[in-house]
């Protein structure tokens, strides 16, 4: 399975979903005594499941190799994010790469068209350095594909370098809480531009590559590519913030999918792979 | 080889009121399911209140599956087991106009 991607030296995983999960799971808001003090905006996030990506009008479809692929889906709700991850740690700083086959579409539950129901499909990593490391820092590297605002299209790659406040969970002063996956405060990657194989109707399904680029030792963008398309991420900047105490060189890519109606938003993910090769 | 496992959380914290449904959970994988509701909290609910199994062939059109969970009227946890559901699974339900519930929902199945 690994020839159908562009894997750096090491592969550290090559996931088809066709046997279940392989570890990705959501993330849970941060909670102290009670599911109450999570933070609103997480709240009703749903997992991944595992589809045989069967539609009501031709029956299933299948994956792009096999019967199964990981599902990601949200409430019928405009704003609703569902999220997966997959929670690895780090051996050396080295680049890093993850890539995967995907495809968003919304649940076809009328008879339109239903392009702008998905309003983002969004990958990236949940990073942080090295104990040993002076001043280390934990680190969001993270794009998206914004298909959709408010039921207008708008087709392009975005990015975020800033991060909400911390909230304090609970009444302990050990946990805390934010959440940087919600619409606010992206940036529009320069030549962002991408129009991608929607295809027609809500329940056709096709499949797209995506790359990201990521070095472990600079904690800086290398490059993405998306189907035919290479972007250049050199002047753009992860997410920094200090340091927490227990996240020593976390090392997490993660995926997830905003609805953009009152409509559920699906993100489909064939295979996904993570590779590494030091400097 | 091992049978393929796999509990995925239908409501986490979720609130039932009224005529209510879970999110769908597609399971055309598996073969059999044991589906727990847990009751966090409840107001005015009856000692008979029940949810529905529903199944879909499309995830978005619904029949009842003929099998109920009784829902705890108190903090705790019941459960009901399926089999031979197609490739959807959800839960739906009426209660009173006064009662409602906060509720951890699962789908623990197998295939």
């Amino acid at each position: 399975m690994t020839n159908r991607f562009d894997t750096l030296k090491r592969v550290v995983f090559c996931d088809d979903f066709d046997a279940g999960l392989n570890g990705w799971t959501t993330v849970i808001g941060n909670y102290e005594d009670s599911l109450d003090s999570m933070l609103p905006e997480y709240r009703g996030w749903r997992p991944p499941m595992i589809s045989n990506l069967t539609v009501w009008d031709a029956g299933t479809t299948g994956s792009l190799d096999g019967c199964y692929a990981m599902k990601l889906a949200t409430r019928a709700q405009e704003g609703n994010i569902s999220h997966a991850m997959k929670r690895l740690t780090w051996r050396r700083p080295a680049r890093a790469r993850f890539e995967c086959y995907f495809s968003f579409k919304p649940e076809p539950s009328r008879m339109r068209l239903g392009d702008t129901d998905v309003r983002a499909v969004g990958f990236g990593f949940d990073l942080q350095e090295s104990d040993a490391k002076g001043g280390a820092k934990r680190v969001h590297p993270l794009v998206r594909y914004l298909n959709a605002w408010k039921g207008e299209r708008v087709r392009r790659w975005q990015y975020k370098d800033t991060h909400e406040p911390f909230h304090s969970i609970g009444a302990s002063g050990e946990t805390v809480s934010f959440c940087p996956y919600l619409s606010k405060d992206w940036k529009d990657l320069p030549g962002g531009e991408q129009r991608l194989c929607y295809n027609e109707i809500a329940t056709k399904i096709n499949w797209h590559y995506f790359r990201l680029d990521f070095d472990l030792e600079s904690m800086s963008f290398g490059g993405m590519r998306c189907n035919d398309r290479e972007f250049d991420l050199s002047g753009i900047e992860p997410i920094r913030i200090p340091a927490m105490p227990n996240l020593w060189c976390m090392f997490q890519p993660l995926i997830w999918v905003e609805a953009d109606s009152s409509r559920r938003a699906f993100l489909y993910v064939d295979s996904a792979a993570l590779s590494v090769e030091e400097m | 080889m091992l049978r393929h496992s796999h509990t995925y959380v239908l409501e986490l914290n979720g609130e039932w009121s009224g005529s209510f449904e879970s999110e769908p959970y597609e399971a055309g994988w598996a073969s059999e399911a044991v589906i727990f509701v847990r009751t966090l909290r409840a107001e005015n609910l009856p000692d008979d209140a029940r949810a529905r199994v529903q199944i879909s062939p499309d995830g978005v059109h619904w029949c009842d599956e003929g099998s109920t969970i009784r829902l705890a009227p108190a903090p705790g946890m019941t459960f009901c087991r399926v089999a031979h559901f197609g490739g959807w699974l959800r839960l739906a339900g009426d209660l009173p106009a006064n009662a409602r519930m906060k509720v951890i929902a699962y789908v623990a199945a197998k295939g």
